[in-house]
């Protein structure tokens, strides 16, 4: 009767997947469910680049508990990170070393974001199904795998590969230059995050960031830009989130946002907002006036007044088809632009920084004579007061809606930012440092999270990571 | 000498074949012909004690005295009873026994009060008729699902419903998810008993305990419903059954305050778009502010401000709930024939239900027909054959979490906003708020329909190879498709483009058993019988699915009208082969020993672990026979049942490997990316690691019982006390998702059930004319986790992440409601804030748990003649509800509770600084309930206790006297009320509902119709 027994074996489900399909799965779940979500979601309006203009408290209150969490961690570790063990080690075992490179550098990525918002957390134990409760690591030792798992991409980049991504690689559609730039960019990025990180020289991370950038990006044509479409399940996640009625349009425009760059009179407020009364996709209020556009930000953390009467965000980022920028030539030109005013000063960073605003300017579609005249109201960094702040001021605008700007924020304390007034939940009232744990984990690995020494619930809040020593 | 006579039915004066006919001292027997004629012949002269007894009616004993050489003509006149003592119960695998021989609990229902209770839904009728079986109806729709448990909850994520079985053949119930998303955000569909008609069934047999079931294995964990239908017999003459009904169901529309308009701030608006007449008073908050907005905050009706009137003239009231819903028509109609020739019998029945729903344009229309055939081929070999075809065809709409289901814009409607003006001149949808849709719009564009075909055949041949040995194959299947269709119209709010979708489910179900019986009297003492069978099960599922969105032509929901299409396949196939025996021991008709085994293969389940065994004993004890001491008591009957069994369990279908799925990009709530993308397919590793060495799971069950009758049955008692454990539960446990995955499956954890069921009967009062029944039945179950998998601390059920309903092994295990709530002390005190506001916790705990405490009814019955009246009064004790519609209600102000705004309270508990008991009294105003009140769960938990007059019933059966000059054999006019009377704390009054449906995660109400109370007049014709 065995061969009767014999039928369990799902039809719809394969066992295994050839790489080039584990791979454009992959980049969506990645791009959708991490870079698209959560961290910039949520806090852009830490940094105030957002605000909810509804009812409080929410996440713009700081009310982030466990369970608001959840999802972001979860798909991670199971959605990304997990698959892209998976295909790193088919792609190795097979020679395929463009797709093993790839899975490398999005798997340090994404352990690089919960570092980031958790500090410590599981990746040595991490992704074997013999531990259940795997243990933490420290963020120190995170960032120590980050850079050995970019590097060992780089190696495998310099490698044959019998199979390459074509159109599966969704980010770049198989142009592994862009890839190998990208993970040298990386690599900048993540020593410069340690500049201030207990046991670690700002002077050194700031030259292994320029070391990295030699063959980082080299203009807004290798930008990381991951195209969405115009078509149902789509669309650009920002889209789906703030602008279809999905969830909910009035996550708009923070007024600090707006005042910054009303003050510096940056002609990308009109590409990163839209004006008053036009808050859906085809959807412009009764009345709206065209030919007269205002553009109003919502004070973070205070009652709604009404998604009509505050900006959205600007179709550039939030149309069904606009691109979601994992990161771009910008930021590896402020980048530059802050180790170079670490290692030389603020006349040998003063040209990176205006290529930075540059190359924003021209990603976002700013013509010329409006980006120059702009540039020539900044002043010069060295006769500002504070290089670093007017560098880390003008990433911050570059950097719009990236989870990065809140990094930067933490890393260096700019822009100066107030906390919201009526903020309902950290203790002390200030800005959060930080997520806590999910429920997942404090429902499932209970001892290991209680093991890291940060506190449950709202106090978290409060806790700064390892390297945020600022 | 001899005996001869005609056995009738006292009441129709129809005759009895069939029925049995002893001379208890010769134990000399007979059975009647199909006139009803009996013969005993060759009797020594005697007195002798004359029995006759026959399914369904009291067992009728009388002296009688036989001369030689004569023969005595002797007529018997069978009364109906419900208190036969010597009555048969219908058990595993159909084997009808005596109920005096069996040793574990069963409960039998009567057809004729499942086919009478105007409930389309089988399970809902069955509410309130069996000690320790609890049902919950989801939703006062059409076609809504009920769920069913028996003895409590036993498996952590499985199936914890019973097994049904229809003359045999185990029938789906299966609820079949709704493709268009969670059922949070959609609400639930049916469970698929609704296709059974119940103007056929004879009766119900509840078994209840693993001893009962184990000859049904693993599918029967959980109890099992044994339907028995009707059937012609041998010899009968043609009977035909008529029965004709029509009801009216009116909503049950508590819990709203129907005294503030919209607005906020006590400032009055008036609902509409600024550009269309939309108004809002002179001092409305807010710089320009919008008339359109969900706050029933404005002034009271009473107190609309000169201004507003002078500007806008006077306000209409009106109350949105008694403009939606309608009054619900249900109109049924059966026609039953049944008859049987000397070798054969026959029944057919054709039957049709049509209900309109109170929501409008719900509907629910069934029909059924049935064929069953039986035919006695020479001495040996006998076959019984029936077909059931049912067509159910249901139309409902969406409920749950979100503006798309009716509820929200009808349950947070103001009002002072006309809802029945559903659409601006333009054709453009109206509503108080530019995010809810208005439900009359909803009903009339959207919804979901479902038309199921659906077959049930079997074929039983019986064989007697020998006088004492029979062979008996019955092999039946239970198939059914499901065509679905799920329309949302272009111009509906959150999704403006419209989608849609068709869904063919299919599943089918092969059944066969082969069992062979022995019996045989092995010496004056003993009797043994003996059987020994095999089981074959195959089941299949698949579903097609293409789901559209943005439609281009509004009103128009063919695929080919979509922009995108995507498409689902699923198929699903297990297979299931047992062998299983029982032998049964009598010894001098008071004690009964049964044992049974069962090994099954499963296909779910490793190769090398596929098989199992499991066994069972009971033990049936008649000590009143045994022993001496009760002769001539009042005692009449006590038997003492004790039973141990064990019943194992095999795995989900394909969760031994590890696959691959589709990529599915989603934020996890609402958002999703759809593969292909951009013409690229792309594949994730499933998010659950299968388990290729799961082994088989077993529970283990003890039951003592005890049935006491007295008074020559007219009182009864029947106790049970059963233990349940359930150990190595095949289930899905929640890991880190550092693993890679969300879940294992493994073999892992415990939970105990043990319980009490009693039932007392009785007829206090009986004369020739006037009968008074009682029927009172109690249960009370207690579930205990004992362990879940390790480090698992609990296991999400259903709802959001917060709040949830899960288990939670330290706060009350099974059901438990999780959520914010308030921070409080040692001693349980609040912990209040300066502003005398109580502190919400930063953490997440038990604020509930969805379990009653115990569960009883009563049915009272009066007979007078041909007049009938009964009332069935149904208590639930405890069991929590989260009532999660009171987060938006609430918030909007169109919560009952919002009527007392305005007024102070001091909350009870002590300052966090100075640990004093609070005084500072809080004014209860649009601000504390907007966001206070709110914001901690524990407010919207509510006690979903009741007790309820779930049937009350008068019939009028027209005397035979008045018969005799019709062509009737029988008419009754009778008319039952549902629901009439409740009385509970929730604030929707009756607690029956939830948005999950019939799955384990219950008590979750939110955003479902509610329950009705209905009247129904029905016709019931024979002749």
């Amino acid at each position: 009767c065995n061969d009767f027994l014999d039928v369990n074996e799902d039809p719809t489900a394969p066992n295994q997947v050839p790489e080039n399909l584990q791979l454009s799965g992959l980049l969506g779940n990645f791009s959708y469910e991490v870079i698209g979500n959560t961290p910039a979601r949520t806090t852009t309006q830490w940094v105030q680049q957002t605000s909810y203009n509804g009812v409080p408290p929410s996440a713009d209150n700081y009310d982030v508990n466990s369970s608001d969490v959840n999802n972001l961690w979860n798909a991670s570790y199971i959605d990304v990170m997990n698959s892209a063990t998976g295909l790193n080690e088919l792609a190795t075992q097979n020679g395929n070393f463009a797709y093993a490179g790839i899975a490398k550098v999005i798997l340090a990525w994404n352990i690089a974001i919960i570092t980031d918002l958790w500090g410590d957390a599981p990746y040595t134990e991490a992704f074997d199904p013999s531990i259940s409760t795997p243990a933490y690591d420290s963020q120190e030792e995170i960032y120590s795998t980050i850079f050995d798992l970019l590097n060992s991409a780089l190696n495998d980049f310099g490698q044959p590969s019998p199979q390459s991504p074509g159109n599966d690689d969704l980010l770049y559609g198989g142009d592994m230059a862009k890839w190998e730039k990208l993970t040298h960019t990386l690599i900048a990025r993540f020593n410069l995050h340690l500049t201030n990180a207990p046991g670690y020289d700002a002077t050194e991370q700031a030259n292994a960031a320029l070391a990295a950038l030699q063959n980082g990006f080299e203009s807004n044509a290798d930008d990381a830009d991951f195209q969405y479409f115009d078509t149902a399940g789509q669309e650009n996640p920002w889209y789906q989130f703030v602008i279809d009625g999905k969830w909910d349009t009035r996550n708009q425009l923070s007024n600090h946002h707006v005042s910054l760059l009303q003050s510096l009179n940056d002609p990308r407020l009109a590409i990163q907002a839209r004006p008053v009364g036009a808050v859906d996709g085809q959807g412009l209020v009764a009345g709206f006036d065209g030919s007269n556009p205002v553009y109003e930000g919502h004070d973070n953390g205070e009652e709604g007044v009404g998604a009509v009467n505050i900006s959205s965000i600007g179709l550039f980022y939030s149309a069904p088809d606009a691109p979601l920028n994992w990161i771009s030539y910008a930021e590896a030109k402020f980048i530059e632009a802050e180790a170079t005013l670490i290692t030389s000063g603020a006349t040998a960073a003063q040209p990176i920084y205006i290529e930075g605003i540059t190359a924003s300017m021209d990603k976002l579609g700013v013509e010329d004579t409006e980006a120059a005249i702009y540039i020539a109201s900044l002043p010069l960094l060295a006769v500002s007061a504070n290089a670093l702040e007017e560098i880390i001021r003008q990433k911050y605008i570059a950097n719009f809606l990236k989870f990065e700007a809140y990094n930067d924020w933490r890393r260096t304390g700019y822009p100066e930012i107030e906390p919201v007034t009526n903020q309902v939940q950290t203790p002390s009232g200030i800005i959060p440092l930080r997520f806590p744990y999910p429920d997942s984990e404090l429902q499932n690995n209970a001892s290991n999270v209680s093991d890291t020494g940060i506190p449950g619930g709202f106090p978290a809040l409060e806790v700064p990571v390892w390297w945020d020593q600022n | 000498g001899s005996i001869e006579g005609t056995v009738t039915d006292e009441e129709t004066g129809e005759v009895v074949p069939g029925a049995n006919v002893l001379l208890v001292e010769p134990n000399r027997g007979a059975a009647t012909n199909v006139e009803g004629r009996y013969a005993i012949k060759n009797i020594e002269p005697g007195t002798y004690t004359l029995r006759v007894t026959f399914v369904g009616y009291k067992t009728h004993s009388q002296q009688i005295t036989i001369t030689a050489g004569e023969m005595l003509e002797q007529d018997v006149a069978l009364r109906s009873g419900a208190l036969n003592l010597d009555e048969v119960v219908v058990t595993a695998l159909g084997i009808e026994r005596q109920a005096r021989a069996v040793g574990y609990a069963v409960q039998e229902v009567d057809g004729a009060s499942v086919s009478e209770a105007p409930e389309a839904n089988l399970v809902n009728a069955l509410a309130g008729k069996v000690a320790g079986v609890q049902i919950n109806s989801s939703s006062g729709q059409p076609g809504a699902s009920s769920r069913i448990i028996i003895r409590g909850n036993s498996s952590l994520l499985g199936n914890n419903q019973p097994l049904f079985v229809v003359d045999g053949i185990p029938i789906s119930n299966e609820e079949d998810d709704n493709p268009a998303g969670n059922a949070v955000f959609t609400g639930g569909t049916s469970n698929r008993s609704l296709d059974i008609d119940p103007s056929i069934i004879k009766d119900i047999s509840v078994l209840k305990g693993a001893s009962a079931t184990a000859l049904y294995g693993s599918r029967a964990a959980n109890g099992a419903v044994i339907i028995t239908t009707k059937q012609g017999t041998v010899g009968q003459a043609p009977r035909i059954e008529l029965k004709s009904s029509v009801g009216w169901a009116d909503a049950i529309t508590d819990g709203f305050q129907n005294e503030y308009t919209l607005g906020i701030e006590g400032f009055y608006s008036n609902g509409l778009p600024r550009e269309r007449g939309g108004y809002t008073e002179p001092g409305y908050p807010g710089e320009n502010p919008n008339p359109q907005t969900t706050r029933s905050w404005g002034p009271h009706k009473d107190e609309i401000s000169q201004q507003v009137i002078s500007d806008i003239g006077e306000v209409n009231i009106y109350d949105p709930r008694e403009d939606f819903y309608q009054t619900g028509i249900t109109a049924e109609n059966a026609l039953n024939l049944s008859g049987g020739t000397e070798r054969g019998n026959y029944f057919f029945s054709a039957s049709n239900l049509n209900q309109s729903g109170i929501v409008p344009e719900t509907k629910l229309d069934r029909t059924s027909l049935t064929g069953k055939f039986g035919t006695q081929f020479g001495d040996d070999l006998n076959v019984q054959t029936s077909v059931t075809y049912t067509n159910t065809q249901n139309d409902w709409l969406a409920e749950g979490n979100g503006t798309q289901a009716y509820l929200f814009g009808l349950n947070f409607a103001p009002i002072n906003f006309n809802i029945k003006d559903v659409q601006f001149e333009d054709g453009t949808q109206r509503m108080n708020s530019s995010a809810f849709n208005n439900p009359f719009w909803l009903s009339e564009n959207n919804g979901f329909t479902s038309d199921v075909d659906r077959f049930i055949a079997r074929t039983e041949l019986k064989y007697d190879l020998l006088p004492w040995l029979s062979l008996t194959e019955r092999i039946g299947i239970d198939t059914y498709s499901d065509k679905r269709k799920g329309k949302v119209n272009v111009g509906t709010r959150g999704t403006p483009n419209g989608s849609m979708f068709d869904q063919k489910i299919n599943r089918s179900q092969v059944n066969s058993d082969l069992t062979l019986t022995a019996s045989q009297d092995l010496n004056e003492d003993f009797s043994a019988e003996l059987l020994v069978g095999n089981n074959i099960n195959v089941r299949q599922y698949d579903y097609e699915l293409v789901e559209g969105t943005n439609l281009n032509v509004p009103d128009f929901f063919h695929i080919s009208n979509a922009d995108v299409v995507t498409a689902d396949e699923v198929v699903e196939e297990q297979r299931l082969y047992s062998v299983y025996g029982q032998a049964t021991l009598d010894y001098r008709d008071y004690i009964y020993l049964t044992l049974t085994g069962r090994n099954d293969w499963s296909s779910t389940l490793p190769d090398d672990k596929n098989s199992y065994f499991y066994p069972s004993a009971s033990l049936g004890f008649v000590f009143t026979d045994a022993l001496d001491l009760f002769d001539n008591s009042f005692f009449t009957f006590g038997k003492l049942r004790m039973s141990l069994s064990q019943i194992g369990n095999d795995a989900p279908v394909y969760s031994l490997s590890t696959n691959f799925n589709q990529a599915a990009p989603g934020d996890g709530v609402r958002g999703v990316i759809n593969y292909p993308f951009n013409g690229i397919n792309g594949y994730t590793l499933s998010s659950s690691l299968g388990n290729p060495d799961l082994k088989p799971e077993i529970s283990t069950e003890y039951e003592v019982g005890l049935d006491l009758r007295f008074f020559e049955g007219r009182a009864n008692v029947d106790f049970s006390y059963y233990d349940r454990i359930t150990r190595d539960q095949i289930f899905e446990v929640p890991v880190s998702s550092a693993t890679g995955f969300e879940s294992r499956l493994l073999n892992a954890g415990e939970i105990k059930n043990y319980g009490v069921e009693m039932s007392l009967g009785g007829r206090p009062i009986e004369t020739n004319d006037f009968q008074w029944d009682l029927q009172f039945n109690f249960a009370k179950n207690t579930s205990e986790v004992v362990e879940l998998a390790p480090g698992v601390e609990n296991i999400f059920l259903g709802g959001f992440t917060n709040p949830q309903i899960r288990i939670e092994p330290t706060k009350g295990g099974y059901g438990v409601i999780w959520g914010t709530r308030y921070e409080r002390n040692d001693e349980g005190q609040l912990i209040i804030g300066d502003n005398g506001l109580p502190i919400i916790s930063g953490e997440t705990g038990p604020i509930g748990n969805v379990q009653p405490d115990w569960t009883s009814n009563l049915r009272t019955t009066f007979r007078y003649k041909g007049v009938e009246l009964s009332a069935l009064f149904d208590k639930r004790q405890g069991g929590d509800i989260l009532n999660f519609d009171l987060f938006y209600s609430v918030f909007y102000g169109t919560a009952g509770i919002t009527g007392n705004r305005g007024s102070t309270y001091t909350y009870p508990g002590v300052n966090v600084n100075t640990g004093e008991p609070n005084d500072v009294e809080i004014t209860r105003d649009q601000t504390y309930y907007q966001t206070h009140y709110t914001n901690s769960f524990e407010n919207l938990v509510e006690d979903g206790g009741f007790i309820k007059l779930r049937e009350l019933s008068l019939a009028y059966r027209l005397p035979n006297s008045l018969l005799a000059q019709t062509p009737f054999k029988s008419l009754t006019v009778k008319g039952i009320g549902r629901n009439l009377w409740i009385d509970s704390d929730f604030s929707y009054l009756d607690p029956e509902g939830s948005l999950l449906g019939a799955g384990n995660a219950q008590g979750f109400y939110h955003a479902v119709t509610p329950s009705s109370r209905s009247i129904v007049v029905s016709l019931n014709v024979s002749f």
